[in-house]
């Protein structure tokens, strides 16, 4: 696919946080990509120089294959959202819609018809009479969306947009944002915190952190691939579960060894031999009722209930390990099971926190 | 005993009623979440509890013993704001510490407990620091643990993770947990994440516009919603709701939607017999209850359209387009159905909701 932007280097320097380092990137035509990154990291710094806002002190940015670093924004043909709503609250909803049009030298017949047209797609249409300053926070974050799709801009940068909205709000807003992208072939550059969004709406992740980029990959690859232990530990919710484990052996060939779980795994893998760790997802924490072969008794400390699933905290050492399971399947207290689906846990150098990985597994002897 | 309990509270503000008649129990060493959306009266409820404002009418009593006409002090119970100050010029510690120094304590009963807050909130690193080199969660975490460490008869809390990174939040909603189980506090905890009504609370009560929509544990309000609101406000993704009529076919009732016919419990035939709904009714089920098979089968029925797949790692949601509704299904995150156009659907009748439209009630 088309390359829609495409960062090459881009670096700025601050002092404080949010510096961003030689950052380099591509966006294909059409497609949402996410970038992800805790507070700090520079995401929103990278989102303000491809808008124009901020000046990159080092590198390129390419929209459509064209060097933008240069031009101010209003030439570089995106549209912009922000966590914090533009809306004009002394104009009606219709009229805010309208306005970028105008701006445009569109005409009046057709501005009705575009205004009418994408209020039904985003369920506006009951809100277009009304003034800006009565819509609630939601109403006015989907008109803020909406004032700026209408001017149909082919590269949409989106700033955690969702921030200040409601929980429930947010989830349903989600899908709508996903719906008319898809429909609409927008290319959307979305900034975020949130692991959970960027999962479920984007097509492409990147992670950054320190200004850097770490991994960029669809979310099942983020998600059953990371490259390091923050990647693991920044994506998924309950969080991945890390333990201390011992690497046996040399020349390549490995065995790792779990505290009161033996060794679980053989295979080859470009680590050192000593005590390293291993990153085990809480739904590949199996559990059993009674005792089978390769698990260990726990105690149930604690259960979180999501209604659909359980996570339940269990005794390992000194610390408790989680794992999802089914409504009711145990209660707190309970003394119940559990082994690591090994196929599924993540191998982490503790020298250089980077995820290893482990050819030819095999259950060990 | 009950530790706190609120009867009958009324409450406006000119012409708004932000709590109407809002009642609730709650027993000691409870974690009890107040879950509702932006001006449900969540905030005016604390404050009115904490003394800040006088409510118009009802009854509060704290320990058996009613606190209506009781300033703040003399209640003897905290609350921590969504924004919390710090004081500036002291370290993380004496912030921490400060509610303990007002009497009777001494510095290394002071240390122990600071310590223990500190280490469960992971705030040790910065507890010489002064607050002007934290950062926003930290800040935060600073402020939890001063509420913590002298909790009061009853710790209210007001959104306390909103405004922190989703990360930290998913941390510290599990550093809470564990808290409160080791330490047995009553407490009472603002939000309007169901995710975190959920997974903390012992009780929930759910409020929208001032009024109590239901009223508890995490279990009843996820598996027995009373009413639509409660449904569609528990859950991610929350309860299907598919508009249907009912109608008898051999003497068996079925709700026939568009796009689908289910047939319908006995228990709820019996129910629905006893009091017919005027205006037709909604069948409900939660996402992971309905089935997902690639082709018809008794088990799979109803022809949909796979509109877009959300993938969260551990599962899959699939988007559905059943008649002219939109249905949500969970499904692995190895699922082939995902990259199909297509999907048959199955609403099973054990997991089946009946919603009367004319109530928005569920038929119970």
């Amino acid at each position: 696919m088309d390359s829609k932007l495409e960062l090459r280097g881009l670096t700025k320097r601050f002092d404080a946080v949010g510096a961003v380092s030689g950052l380099s990137l591509t966006a294909r035509d059409g497609e949402f990509l996410s970038l992800l990154g805790p507070s700090g990291c520079g995401k929103s710094t990278t989102l303000a120089m491809i808008a124009g806002l901020l000046r990159a002190d080092d590198g390129d940015i390419l929209i459509d294959n064209r060097v933008v670093s240069d031009l101010p924004t209003q030439q570089r043909g995106v549209g912009l959202v922000f966590q914090d709503y533009a809306v004009f609250t002394s104009l009606s909803v219709e009229a805010n819609l309208a306005f970028g049009l105008e701006a445009k030298g569109v005409r009046r017949a057709e501005r009705k018809r575009r205004v009418k047209e994408l209020a039904e797609q985003l369920d506006l249409t009951s809100l277009l009479k009304r003034r800006g300053a009565t819509l609630n926070m939601s109403e006015m974050q989907r008109v803020a969306l909406a004032r700026v799709l209408i001017v149909e801009p082919s590269l949409l940068l989106l700033d955690e947009p969702m921030s200040n909205l409601d929980a429930s709000v947010r989830a349903n807003l989600r899908g709508e944002l996903r719906q008319m992208q898809r429909a609409h072939g927008q290319t959307v550059f979305y900034v975020t915190h949130d692991q959970g969004e960027a999962l479920s709406m984007s097509d492409r992740i990147a992670v950054m952190r320190g200004g850097k980029l770490l991994q960029i990959g669809t979310p099942e690859e983020i998600y059953q691939q990371p490259i390091s232990r923050f990647v693991a530990e920044f994506i998924g919710d309950p969080p991945i579960n890390i333990i201390a484990c011992d690497v046996l052996g040399n020349d390549g060939s490995i065995i790792v060894n779990v505290p009161k779980l033996g060794n679980v795994a053989a295979g080859r893998g470009a680590i050192s031999a000593g005590r390293h760790l291993l990153g085990i997802r809480p739904h590949n924490v199996i559990l059993e009722r009674v005792s089978a072969p390769d698990t260990m008794q726990t105690t149930v400390r604690f259960v979180e209930n999501f209604g659909a699933e359980h996570v339940l905290h269990l005794e390992y050492l000194d610390e408790l390990i989680r794992a999802t399971s089914v409504p009711g399947f145990a209660e707190v207290g309970a003394h119940i099971y559990m082994r690591f689906d090994i196929a599924r846990a993540h191998l982490i150098d503790a020298g250089t926190d980077r995820v290893v990985r482990i050819d030819g597994l095999v259950k060990p002897e | 005993m009950k530790k706190l309990v609120v009867n009958g509270l009324r409450k406006r503000f000119g012409a708004v009623t932000a709590l109407d008649d809002v009642s609730f129990g709650v027993e000691a060493g409870q974690l009890f979440c107040v879950l509702g959306p932006t001006n449900a009266g969540k905030s005016t409820l604390l404050k009115i509890i904490a003394g800040l404002y006088r409510a118009d009418k009802g009854e509060i009593d704290i320990d058996g013993e009613a606190v209506n006409y009781l300033l703040p002090h003399e209640r003897q119970v905290s609350l921590l704001f969504q924004n919390m100050a710090l004081f500036p010029t002291l370290t993380g510690f004496d912030n921490v510490a400060f509610p303990l120094r007002t009497g009777g304590v001494t510095e290394s009963e002071i240390a122990d407990k600071v310590g223990v807050i500190a280490r469960l909130l992971k705030i040790e690193h910065i507890l010489s620091r002064r607050p002007a080199t934290f950062s926003g969660g930290e800040q935060q975490r600073v402020a939890i643990g001063r509420a913590l460490v002298h909790p009061g008869r009853v710790l209210m809390l007001d959104e306390p993770l909103t405004n922190l990174d989703a990360r930290l939040r998913i941390e510290l909603r599990i550093a809470f947990k564990k808290l409160h189980i080791e330490r047995n506090q009553t407490i009472i905890y603002v939000t309007h994440d169901q995710v975190e009504a959920m997974s903390l609370s012992d009780k929930i009560a759910i409020l929208k516009d001032g009024r109590l929509y239901q009223l508890g544990t995490p279990d009843e309000v996820y598996h027995r919603p009373a009413n639509r609101f409660v449904a569609e406000f528990i859950g991610s993704p929350p309860m299907n709701l598919v508009r249907a009529e009912l109608s008898e076919k051999d003497s068996i009732l079925y709700a026939v939607g568009n796009g689908f016919t289910v047939p319908i419990s006995s228990r709820h035939t019996a129910l629905l017999s006893a009091s017919p709904p005027q205006n037709g009714v909604a069948v409900g089920i939660r996402p992971e209850n309905v089935e997902v098979g690639g082709s018809e089968s008794p088990r799979s029925p109803i022809a949909a359209k796979v509109m877009w797949v959300e993938s969260l790692g551990s599962k899959s949601i699939l988007s559905l387009e059943v008649g002219n509704a939109l249905v949500k299904a969970v499904v692995k995150p190895t699922d082939p159905i995902q990259k199909e156009h297509r999907a048959w659907i199955g609403f099973p009748s054990q997991a089946l909701h009946i919603l009367d439209q004319s109530t928005d009630r569920f038929v119970r």
